[in-house]
């Protein structure tokens, strides 16, 4: 399965894909923006997208949006921080399918790494 | 009553009773209405094709027996009454059957209905015994010849008891564990009802109706309060929450529902994002939903969200609690701003400025109680001896107290400019008042406290006069950034009487205030007249002929005299027409006037034209004399006379 991480923070993105290295997944792109993540979603066909809402020059629920527009079946999980909840849902209801809440830990990265890949 | 016969044959009004009665009621409504019809006819066949009258007259009595019963069951609903004489009429007919033999000796088969009738119509003990009765009343015509009308064999007799009873048991079996089911089923329901209706949440299922969400049939008694909505039946889940919280983001919590359905989504993910988590309106309510799954009944899979359960907990007590919390730790902060401020002043003038604020405030305390005619003339004494307090807290450092007592004076201020105070406008006064008590109080707690471990030993002495003055200087030459000096090489502390020394005091930290805001210019302009950067404050004393004299000067820039008949103008204190013509000395004693300055602006150091007031009313109360001189740039100086044989405080 691949895997394309999106957050503008550099310490998220290390840290979702050292957690990462322990499920069968390859980390095939990293984008720092909503406009990057589209781009690289398109080139790159991931089947799984950690997203985060927040971000420069496309913000991640435009981000969405545009992805799933590109692929229904794509496997997208909003990383967010619980003070976004109006975002956050409406993220879901977009076709998000797991929410993981920002600052996370190793046990709740992993826990939303299963649920989106099961 | 008799609106009921018209009913539904088969129900008769059943609506209304319980569901073992109804059962029985619509039984008894049939078998009574067939049994009169079956009667009627059989009564018409024996008389008319076979010509057995006694058969004809027997059937047609059961017949009317059978309609009346209808009648009174239907007007009366006696279900059980009307049960029994039903049971005892079909035992006289099945054994007058038996006994007779009927048509073909056919009498005894009837026999057989008997066990349904009684266990279903009556049920329970009495159906045994009526069963009993029955066997035995079969019994006796069937084996003894001489009981009977009809010729019976002993084998017939024999074989038709044995049914019979075989018959009645495994009815009275088959009712038996239907009744206990009942019961039990009964019991669970009962159960279940109880445990629904003493629950203290709200509780209900939210059902999805197209793009609506609505409420369910059932709810726990306490959704009704919790949601101040009686009929929750089927209503718009959303319009309820609006009814609660009228500002409520529909779209979103439309949305967060609809995501319930989605059942790939995880459900504590759901949770986590809750936007009903608390709802503040009359009450603090939480929501809490729970996805409720269609099953499969046969595999017990379960087949994505049927419903949501909403589960509604009161959380205003909780709310309640946190806030005092917050008010709470908002008073330890201000009480240790407090502690912290007491630390930095001065221990000896504190405890002085302590007792005389309290002094203070105990009179104006009473002045508010005993509030009755000029509101005016109190509203200027509250406000000169809350200048006071705020003053002397400002020059301790106690900036917290300050600006409370700045508070008040702000509200004070305002009364001022009404055209009449009313009574009930001095309550806002009382209430400010109230909370400078307290923290007068807290401050003289906190001092005692802090007396007692830090072995701050009480003065009963007062702090000499002269270093409350270097005080005052100090705390204003740092919070207004000039540079004062005060000169008191002629001042004698003990030339001034004891009595006085409190008025002298506040006479003194006024005058050095207004010096500060009003006449000692600022460095840059005092350069450019010409003058030191440094100003300067000499204050002196002296003691002839009775009357000890109190001197005061300050090499800032002086008054004014057109702006002070300016403001006076502007104040109303003095017609435009008659400012020409007053000379000088009277134009200087306008500043004594209450509510009185040339500085707009009110702030801590300087005020709304009070001080000078303050020092009036000090020398007044002592039969004082007041003399001012001054040149304008050249500074300003105040000489009061006090009269040594007369003095009170």
């Amino acid at each position: 399965m691949k895997l394309l991480i999106v957050d503008d923070s550099a310490i998220i993105r290390k840290a979702i894909e050292s957690f990462a290295k322990d499920f069968p997944v390859e980390i095939v792109g990293q984008a720092t923006n909503g406009k990057e993540a589209v781009d690289l979603f398109t080139k790159l066909k991931p089947d799984i997208v950690t997203l985060d809402i927040t971000m420069p020059e496309m913000d991640g629920l435009e981000a969405l949006k545009q992805m799933l527009k590109i692929n229904a079946a794509a496997r997208i999980m909003i990383v967010s921080a619980i003070s976004n909840n109006q975002v956050v849902i409406e993220a879901l209801a977009a076709g998000a399918k797991h929410f993981l809440t920002k600052p996370f830990n190793e046990t709740t990265l992993k826990a939303g790494l299963q649920k989106i890949m099961a | 009553m008799l609106g009921r016969l018209t009913l539904n044959f088969f129900t008769s009004g059943a609506k209304s009773t319980a569901t073992e009665d109804r059962r029985r009621l619509i039984l008894l409504n049939a078998i009574l209405g067939a049994g009169f019809l079956a009667l009627s006819a059989a009564s018409a066949s024996a008389y008319f094709s076979r010509r057995n009258i006694p058969l004809a007259i027997t059937d047609a009595v059961f017949a009317a027996f059978a309609v009346a019963l209808l009648v009174f069951l239907r007007t009366h609903l006696r279900i059980r009454m009307v049960g029994v004489i039903s049971c005892v009429l079909i035992f006289v007919l099945f054994n007058y059957l038996i006994v007779t033999g009927g048509d073909h000796n056919t009498g005894p088969l009837w026999a057989y209905l008997f066990p349904l009738f009684s266990f279903f119509l009556v049920g329970g003990k009495t159906a045994i015994w009526l069963n009993g009765a029955m066997f035995l009343a079969a019994a006796i015509p069937l084996l003894v010849p001489t009981f009977a009308l009809a010729k019976y064999e002993l084998a017939f007799a024999g074989r038709f008891l044995g049914s019979f009873a075989v018959l009645s048991s495994i009815t009275y079996a088959f009712e038996y564990s239907r009744v206990d089911a009942q019961n039990k089923m009964n019991a669970a329901q009962k159960e279940t009802n109880d445990i629904f209706n003493s629950l203290r949440e709200g509780l209900f299922l939210v059902l999805k109706e197209g793009e609506r969400y609505v409420v369910g049939t059932r709810f726990s008694p306490v959704t009704t309060g919790f949601l101040e909505e009686l009929n929750l039946a089927g209503r718009d889940f959303i319009d309820i929450l609006a009814h609660v919280k009228p500002d409520i983001d529909r779209h979103t919590t439309l949305q967060y529902l609809e995501l319930y359905f989605s059942a790939d989504l995880d459900e504590t993910m759901l949770t986590e994002l809750n936007p009903l988590k608390l709802v503040e309106g009359r009450l603090g309510l939480a929501f809490e939903f729970h996805r409720v799954h269609k099953q499969d009944f046969k595999t017990g899979a379960t087949l994505g969200v049927e419903s949501l359960m909403c589960a509604i907990t009161d959380k205003t007590d909780e709310l309640r609690l946190q806030r005092e919390l917050a008010a709470q730790e908002h008073k330890q902060s201000q009480q240790m701003r407090l502690l912290l401020e007491i630390l930095h002043a001065n221990p000896a003038l504190l405890g002085e400025f302590v007792a005389s604020a309290m002094e203070y405030e105990n009179e104006i305390a009473q002045a508010l109680q005993n509030e009755t005619g000029d509101r005016v003339a109190l509203v200027n004494e509250i406000y000169r001896k809350v200048h006071s307090i705020k003053g002397d807290a400002r020059a301790l450092g106690l900036e917290y107290i300050g600006e409370i007592a700045h508070g008040i004076e702000d509200k004070l201020a305002a009364l001022r400019k009404l055209p009449t105070i009313e009574g009930k406008d001095m309550y806002a006064v009382t209430i400010a008042f109230g909370g400078l008590h307290s923290h007068l109080g807290e401050l003289k707690e906190l001092l005692a406290r802090i007396k007692s471990h830090a072995a701050i030993s009480e003065t009963t002495t007062q702090t000499p006069l002269t270093d409350q003055i270097y005080a005052v200087a100090r705390q204003l030459n740092k919070s207004t950034e000039k540079n004062v000096a005060i000169d008191t090489t002629h001042f004698d502390e003990a030339a001034i009487p004891i009595e006085l020394a409190r008025r002298a005091r506040e006479i003194l930290t006024q005058l050095i205030r207004n010096s500060f805001a009003h006449g000692i210019e600022a460095a840059n302009e005092r350069a450019a007249q010409g003058k030191s950067a440094k100003g300067k404050i000499t204050i002196a004393t002296k003691v002839a002929a009775g009357v000890a004299t109190l001197s005061y000067a300050d090499d800032g820039r002086g008054l004014d005299a057109d702006a002070i008949k300016r403001k006076a103008i502007a104040a109303g204190v003095l017609a435009e027409s008659d400012a020409a013509l007053l000379p000088q000395p009277k134009i200087f004693a306008l500043i004594f006037r209450p509510g009185f300055s040339t500085t707009e602006r009110a702030d801590g150091d300087s005020g709304r034209g009070m001080g000078m007031d303050i020092v009036h009313n000090h020398v007044r109360a002592v039969g004082g004399r007041i003399r001012l001189a001054t040149k304008i740039h050249n500074g300003v100086s105040f000489s009061f006379d006090f009269p040594l044989e007369k003095t009170t405080t």
